[in-house]
């Protein structure tokens, strides 16, 4: 009796830690590799400036999360940034096929994430298709030296 | 020639404790584990893992809610107050959860190990094990070394588990924060690998050095009530600035890569 009492406690402690890690892996980190039951479908786009990127960051529409960056290639011809896109299957027939996507910052210092602006089309982006009209993500520095360089040969 | 003598003396006296204490470590180890010994592991377990639950669930739930309230301030101030959940579990996930738990972990379990195996010593216990031909390494401490190394990385996990969802309640359900934005600037920040896996490692180094530490001093404390007291007293200390330390290396040689 003693010692079955110590075992259910160990059993439940042991318990304990399993749904810790499991928690751990999928809620918090989003590892979604072993187990996807959504497996959605692929849409691609070249980017001229991701600026900060990452896999997995989101994708929206209106505000609103479809899916999530799957991949970040390097395009070796145009040198363009290639990314493939994982749409839920939820949002299946619904993005117009001449849609255009952005890249977007949340705050002044926040992460980056995809902004999809639908189009007028009936026809829909299905597995594979790609958005043609792209809008590379707005770089400080960059719209800084603009602003500087203006300024100077406005001077002039 | 006294001081330069005496730091001589405590250099060497040190070098023979670390020798013998790693001569320790491996006979306590490489003692044949046996299925009728099973029990006296269940019970360390039971001890140094299942009696910490309580002190680990309570802490965890506080230092994440404290993470949430002192995150949000500086956060909203420049509008970045969506990135809360991703603040929350880097710092949990990284370092706080493997060195607060390490800390608690010494000051809950080591401690008793240290106090109860100096006890067996002071009262002979360990003796007469000896005299009836029964290795004390093998009965007394090699369970609980292996109940330690098992011990504090399951807890870590726990307190890490635990701690995120206090920060959760406290960001979601007080402060007003969106719980999908929570989770989600959480999911595209937080790495299997590179972050909770490097966390568990981290709890395991600490689980083997702190357990070490405990056992260690506890076997070789001075039989008096006296001795008994200091050893207790070295293994909390030697084991807080032990895990410091330790993650100070850990994380110089884990996360200064990453972004």
């Amino acid at each position: 009796m003693r010692y079955a009492a110590l075992e259910v406690f160990v059993g439940l402690f042991v318990l304990l830690t399993l749904l810790a890690f499991t928690a751990l892996a999928f809620q918090v980190s989003g590892l979604t590799t072993f187990y996807e039951p959504d497996k959605g479908y692929e849409i691609s786009a070249y980017f001229e400036e991701i600026g900060g990127l990452k896999p997995r960051s989101r994708v929206t529409i209106g505000g609103v999360q479809v899916g999530r960056v799957e991949s970040i290639t390097l395009d070796a011809q145009s040198f363009s940034a290639h990314i493939k896109m994982n749409i839920f299957s939820e949002y299946k027939n619904l993005i117009p096929i001449d849609s255009s996507a952005s890249i977007m910052t949340a705050g002044l210092i926040g992460d980056n994430y995809i902004v999809i602006d639908p189009g007028a089309d009936f026809e829909t982006l299905q597995q594979g298709g790609g958005i043609d009209e792209t809008h590379s993500a707005i770089i400080l520095e960059r719209l800084l030296g603009q602003l500087i360089f203006n300024q100077n040969s406005e001077d002039e | 020639m006294g001081f330069l003598g005496s730091l001589g003396r405590h250099i060497l006296k040190f070098i023979q404790a670390l020798g013998f204490s790693s001569v320790f470590l491996f006979q306590a180890l490489l003692t044949k584990p046996r299925l009728k010994s099973f029990h006296l592991l269940l019970k360390q377990f039971y001890v140094v893992g299942v009696l910490s639950l309580p002190i680990i669930i309570f802490a965890g739930f506080f230092v994440g809610m404290v993470l949430g309230l002192q995150g949000y301030t500086v956060l909203v101030k420049y509008g970045a107050e969506s990135a809360l959940g991703q603040m929350i579990a880097l710092t949990l996930v990284r370092e706080l959860g493997p060195v607060l738990g390490g800390l608690l972990f010494a000051g809950r379990a080591c401690s008793a190990l240290t106090a109860e195996i100096a006890l067996l010593k002071t009262t002979e216990q360990l003796d007469s094990l000896r005299l009836l031909g029964v290795d004390p390494l093998h009965r007394v401490i090699a369970p609980r070394l292996w109940a330690g190394f098992f011990c504090l990385p399951m807890l870590v996990l726990i307190f890490n588990a635990v701690a995120i969802y206090g920060g959760y309640w406290i960001s979601v359900d007080w402060l007003g924060i969106d719980g999908g934005s929570f989770w989600s600037s959480m999911q595209s920040s937080v790495d299997f690998r590179q972050d909770i896996i490097n966390g568990v490692i981290k709890s395991i180094v600490f689980a083997i050095a702190v357990t070490w530490i405990a056992v260690y001093q506890g076997y070789v404390a001075s039989p008096t009530s006296e001795g008994i007291g200091y050893a207790t007293t070295r293994t909390v200390v030697y084991s807080s600035l032990v895990i410091l330390a330790l993650d100070f290396i850990l994380t110089a040689v884990m996360f200064t890569g990453l972004k």
